[in-house]
């Protein structure tokens, strides 16, 4: 009951709706009401790639022998491309976000690419046995980027083309020198040569071939993979070098779309002059102010390449907080990219704003909003939010901020499982023609509302959002997947079957067991068999105690917002939740359980 | 102008705006009284620091002075309730420890200069005060308390939260506020705790009442006795292990029982995360404070007690180096605590060594990092990296593994071990089946926790002064945290810190030259490539270390005394070495012979390794390979 010093506690039974219920620690387990039965869940999920356990086929490298080496951890971006020929269902490319030396695999960080094919029984992926051309068989393959384009590092987003699957690699935090890479070799590097100390790369790129620069500076680039043959293409020398960390490709296979995780973030658009081909091709920065709205940068002059900033802030370019994903929707038509937003940016971007780049119109909102001015230590951008442009118009928006706001004095609402902070990772599913947005969080921090208030609380949530929702509330995020401390998820796409979502599980948390105990790439499969109820908020109207279960989402909704006790089969309380709305039960192990309201009524919980 | 008279000066000024411990209205709801107390402690301090920085803006020094001591006051009063709620935004922005900081979860290096309280009170003592510095810290400082006080003002408060809060301040004051971590040689840190002790008594009273005659009897009792022993204390004489005993632990434990008995929910069931800490510990010694599975990164629980005993063979077995000259128990000897002996440890060829010293393992699992420049944040990955060392296995995972597997012995010990693998001998599974050895070796019993629970009532008056002075005049403890006594920060151990000491090359006390080794600033790690972790190395565990020497990253001091000595004298910089980012302070800490002597008696009063001493019968047989027969278990 609620702690009441009044020892008048039936004449103010009404305040105590608003009070704190305390739960019994165990309750008998024999009267119950009712029975709620969450069926096991449609959803069949698979570990398909584990960081050190599974083995990776190496290209010989600083003459070490070729070989099977084990996995890189720190898995990131998943790219996906279909398999044309339909001998398969494609390949699978997974981001190792590191910069660490690795004597086989190649230094800094790294992708790995499979191929899978569909079980025709139940769905599940089947990782494919390969021979690749250059000889290396067996099921994962580390991207070759030592012998091709002189190492690479920090890769964290990418691009997916939408138009056949071509795959990217973002090379993210930026590096300012060569102290500050994992390389052994750090004397200078030239394009289509290798290093002045004789590290060989095959592949350059037309019109600056020849071009040399510091070693540090050979990464920062979004680089192009064959993930069939498990080889890097090419650095994209002309798209600028910045602190990358998304981008996309459209149906024309001619117009890209990247954004930097920077502060200030630039958004890049590059269209080629031939469709298919992007090493020619004109480069655009994003300007809001501007008619058109993108102002070209010379990317001929390799010097304007190197020192991308210096070229957008001249131009005048329009700055994000921190731009990361980028989606191409083919059914809306529209391009979604997200800025998680970072505290106090003003001390980050006021140089740049003072050297003439501009704030785009929500910063300013916000900071005036707030009382101060974007450049100002005071300004804080916690959140982050989720834009849309429409690349018909140029049109730019915000799709959905993040938040609520606590401290401005929204209602809590549903909080926090309505609360979106930070969103990184964008995907996109298509289920049934209807297209949802899978939103990932990485959280930036745990102050200020980002978690319910709780010491080193860091659960990231991973949300899906109907696109044909013009302009969705965070009553419109629907949570599909909670990941528990440190186990941050990652890279979330669907399968252009929309039967599967694959995300990774970052870095290894104590919730998995050996082996899963690393980073981890999951599949997720049978979205298609589900209905449509699955990915929508119950009606959760009824007046008395009532449990919606969805069984997908591993999720259960209550009638309104309450106080909830979860017991085990012999009546000892093992959850406790407080002015939910809905819990997940992902970590419930099948068996009887029963949950109680904060009015006491219990029901009994069979979760399969 | 002395800081004495500064203070008593100040002392005379207070009278504004005095703070005050919650009070409980007679009606209301409890929780929604401890909020808005606690939001107008916030209020409170913004009000004191707006007169600071007002103060500082007039260059009113003696103002400046009584306006922060007022609101260091007020926030100390509430800081069981504000830390628990706002612990990162206070870490940062409010109460951090007055050094720069890499701004976490970005994508580029940003170093955020010291900033808060700390950093303030550095600054306001001085003979010339830089008020322009002061004044732009101050608002900067009002900005985020704003940005807390409007997030505090939407919270939940329920009352779990408040006896959480509680009980992590009471380990905070026994940790960080008797042993004037946030005050380095002022004469205010147990002003402050006293300050921050009884902000709490009312609500513990509060839970007492609830929980029953004992308690409501007891509890009021026990905060009488604390806020005796620190009032008006000095710092140097004060008795920490006194207050330990008869304060913190026995009010530790109540609060515990307090809360099971009052039947509210505890953290561990409403909590997703995997905290450091659990939530079962009724003395801040015992063991079951901190979470092994955290640390392991994977349940404890699951680990079988065969993968212990091939971790344990493994560990012994020379096999592990490519030329079958290391085996892990090599440089870590169990009757050594795990160490050699030697400076720097040998290297796989004959009278070569590596770079650096052997550490303990015992206890090693409670850390977020691994090795002396923190290069590894997991058991599993150090065990990698001393197979990928050239000067150590130097073998690859997958030829260990290929090696192994030529003894049919190893096969049958792998697959008891790691039963349905899909094959035996994978390269994770040897280091997952040494980490689980290594987390094995934890014991918090030595003479001087057996001491704390009781069980150990001859202490020797030289240990006991030894403990005082660790934790006080001495100033280990403010690194050397308690209970692992290493760098594993309180009251949440979410973190393990590194420090900047300035360690010579040599014990040679005439001829003083700084060791140039990077130190964490080069363990390959993004966000530690800046200056300041130049020369940084983990702080190591205290326990154990009477078998432990040689000391320090480079084992260049053969014995405690030197140690103690290059302490005293205020480390490098103290020495006159050049150290521009030193994080030890320089001053001289004005030890005595006699107080050396204690200090020593009490960190060998930490020693507890006689339970790991076992070795493996025999090392497993690779029949018919001639290099591999006749391998020895090293011995000592």
């Amino acid at each position: 009951m609620k702690k009441i010093y009044s020892s008048f506690l039936a004449l103010t039974a009404c305040l105590a709706l608003t009070a704190q219920v305390k739960f019994d620690p165990e309750i008998e387990p024999t009267f119950v009401t009712s029975e709620v039965v969450v069926p096991a869940s449609p959803l069949i999920t698979q570990h398909l790639f584990i960081g050190t356990v599974d083995m990776v086929e190496c290209n010989s490298t600083y003459g070490n022998p070729a070989g099977a080496y084990p996995a890189k951890e720190w898995h990131d971006f998943i790219g996906f491309t279909p398999d044309e020929t339909g001998n398969s269902l494609g390949w699978v490319t997974v981001n190792h976000e590191r910069i660490n030396t690795n004597d086989n695999i190649g230094d800094g960080g790294g992708m790995t690419s499979f191929r899978v094919m569909r079980d025709t029984a139940n769905d599940t992926l089947i990782i494919m046995d390969q021979t690749l051309a250059d000889g290396r068989s067996g099921k994962f393959f580390a991207v070759d980027f030592v012998n091709t384009v002189g190492e690479t590092g920090m890769n964290c987003g990418g691009i997916t083309s939408t138009y056949d699957g071509r795959i990217w690699t973002a090379e993210e935090w930026f590096r300012t020198s060569n102290t500050s890479i994992a390389d052994r070799d750090t004397s200078d590097f030239t394009i289509g040569t290798g290093t002045a100390n004789g590290q060989m790369v095959s592949n350059g790129f037309p019109g600056f071939d020849g071009e040399t620069m510091k070693k540090y500076q050979n990464v920062n680039w979004m680089v192009e993979v064959d993930p069939r043959e498990a080889v890097a293409i090419r650095k994209q020398y002309n798209w600028g070098r910045q602190g990358f960390e998304g981008g996309t490709v459209l149906p024309d296979n001619k117009t890209v779309f990247m954004g930097e995780d920077g502060t200030p973030g630039w958004f890049t658009k590059f269209v080629a002059d031939t469709p298919g081909d992007f090493t020619e091709g004109d480069l655009f920065v994003f300007k809001h102010d501007a008619n058109p709205k993108w102002v070209q940068i010379d990317n001929t002059v390799f010097d304007n390449m190197l020192n991308y900033k210096r070229e957008a802030v001249a131009a005048g370019a329009t700055m994000f907080n921190r731009v990361e994903w980028v989606v191409y929707s083919e059914a809306t038509g529209k391009v979604y990219f997200t800025a998680t937003g970072r505290d106090n940016p003003g001390g980050r971007w006021a140089g740049e704003s003072e050297d003439g780049a501009v704030h785009n119109p929500n910063t300013i909102a916000r900071a005036t909003a707030q009382g101060t001015h974007p450049d100002s230590g005071d300004y804080a951008d916690y959140y982050g939010r989720v834009w849309e442009l429409d690349p018909a118009t140029d049109d730019l928006r915000v799709l959905i901020e993040g938040g609520p706001d606590l401290a401005d004095g929204t209602t809590l609402g549903a909080y926090p499982d309505v609360h979106l902070t930070n969103p990184d990772g964008l995907g996109l599913i298509t289920i049934d023609q209807k297209t949802y947005l899978l939103i990932n969080e990485d959280l930036n921090g745990t102050s200020y509302g980002r978690v319910p208030a709780e010491v080193n609380n860091r659960t990231c949530e991973l949300y899906m959002l109907d696109l044909d929702i013009t302009n969705p509330t965070y009553d419109d995020l629907v949570r599909i997947a909670v990941v528990p401390t440190g186990a941050e998820i990652t890279g979330a796409m669907g399968t252009p079957d929309g039967k599967s979502i694959l995300l990774n599980s970052q870095h290894p948390s104590e919730e998995n067991t050996f082996p899963y105990n690393h980073s981890l790439t999951v599949a997720i499969t049978g979205w298609d068999q589900l209905p449509a109820s699955v990915f929508e908020r119950p009606n959760a109207s009824a007046k008395e105690f009532t449990i919606y279960p969805n069984p997908a989402s591993r999720m259960l909704y209550f009638n309104g917002m309450q106080d909830i006790a979860i017991y085990d089969a012999s009546g000892k309380r093992i959850r406790v939740e407080r002015q939910v709305s809905s819990i997940d039960i992902i970590d419930m192990e099948s068996g009887v359980y029963f949950v109680r309201n904060g009015e006491g009524t219990t029901k009994r919980l069979v979760v399969q | 102008m002395t800081k004495k008279f500064q203070v008593a000066l100040a002392l005379a000024c207070i009278s504004v705006i005095l703070s005050s411990g919650f009070r409980p209205s007679v009606d209301g709801d409890f929780t929604e009284g401890i909020k808005q107390w606690s939001t107008e402690s916030l209020q409170q301090v913004s009000t004191q620091m707006q007169w600071m920085t007002d103060a500082a803006t007039n260059q009113n020094q003696a103002e400046m002075l009584s306006a922060f001591h007022a609101a260091r006051r007020s926030y100390k009063r509430a800081e069981f309730i504000l830390e628990y709620f706002h612990h990162s935004a206070i870490k940062t922005h409010i109460n951090g420890a007055p050094l720069p900081q890499v701004e976490k979860k970005v994508a580029d290096m940003n170093v955020l200069e010291p900033q808060g309280m700390q950093r303030i009170e550095e600054l306001v003592y001085e003979d010339e005060p830089d008020y322009q510095e002061i004044k732009r810290l101050g608002t900067d400082f009002l900005n985020h308390l704003a940005a807390i006080e409007k997030y505090h003002q939407r919270i939940n408060i329920y009352d779990r939260h408040v006896i959480e809060a509680i009980r992590f301040e009471l380990v905070r004051l026994m940790t960080l506020g008797v042993t004037g971590f946030e005050n380095p040689g002022s004469d205010s840190s147990l002003a402050e705790t006293y300050h921050a002790f009884a902000g709490m008594q009312s609500s513990v009273e509060h839970y007492a009442t609830e929980a029953g005659e004992k308690y409501a009897t007891e509890i009021p009792g026990t905060f009488k006795r604390g806020k005796q022993q620190l009032k008006g204390a000095d710092f140097d004489s004060f008795d920490r292990l006194k207050f330990l005993n008869e304060v913190i632990n026995p009010l530790y434990q109540m609060t515990l029982d307090i809360h099971l008995i009052t039947g509210y929910e505890t953290f561990e069931e409403v909590n997703r995360s995997s905290e450091p800490t659990t939530y079962q510990a009724r003395n801040i010694f015992d063991e079951e404070l901190l979470n092994k599975s955290h640390f392991f990164k994977a349940s404890v629980e699951d680990i079988s007690k065969e993968q212990i005993d091939l971790g344990r063979t493994l560990f012994f077995d020379p096999a592990l180096s490519f030329n079958n000259s290391l085996a892990c128990a090599t440089c870590h000897e169990p009757e050594k605590g795990f160490t050699d002996g030697l400076p720097t440890s040998a290297s796989n060829q004959l009278g070569e060594f590596v770079d650096r010293n052997s550490p303990t393992l015992l206890n090693a699992v409670y850390s977020h990092h691994y090795f002396h420049d923190l290069r590894a944040d997991r058991l599993e990955s150090q065990v990698e990296f001393v197979m990928a060392n050239p000067k150590e296995f130097n073998i690859k995972p997958y030829e260990l593994s290929d090696k192994l597997k030529k003894s049919s012995e190893y096969v049958a010990l792998f697959q008891t071990a790691y039963p349905g693998a899909k094959e035996p001998i994978q390269p994770h599974q040897i280091t997952h089946a040494i980490a689980a050895y290594v987390q094995s070796l934890s014991s918090w019993n030595s003479p001087f926790d057996q001491y704390v629970h009781g069980k150990n009532p001859d202490l020797g008056e030289d240990v006991k002064r030894g403990f005082n002075l660790f934790m006080g005049k001495a100033a280990c403890g403010t690194c050397h945290f308690a209970p692992t006594f290493a760098g594993l920060v309180p009251p949440f151990y979410d973190d393990t810190e590194s420090e900047v000491l300035g360690v010579t090359t040599t014990n040679d006390t005439l001829n003083l030259v700084l060791d140039k080794d990077p130190g964490r600033a080069k363990n390959g790690k993004t966000p530690s490539a800046t200056e300041f972790y130049e020369l940084s190395f983990k702080t190591p565990t205290v326990r154990n270390i009477e078998i432990t020497a040689p000391y320090f990253h480079n084992g260049a001091y053969p014995t405690l005394e030197e140690v103690m000595w290059f302490y005293n004298r205020g480390g490098g910089a103290g020495l006159g070495l050049d150290v521009p980012h030193q994080t030890l302070p320089p001053d001289q800490l004005g030890l005595n012979e006699q107080e050396i002597g204690d200090i020593i008696a009490f960190m060998n009063s930490l020693t507890d390794y006689k339970s790991f001493l076992e070795r493996p019968d025999h090392l497993p047989d690779f029949e018919g390979i001639p290099e591999l027969q006749g391998r020895k278990l090293t011995t000592n």
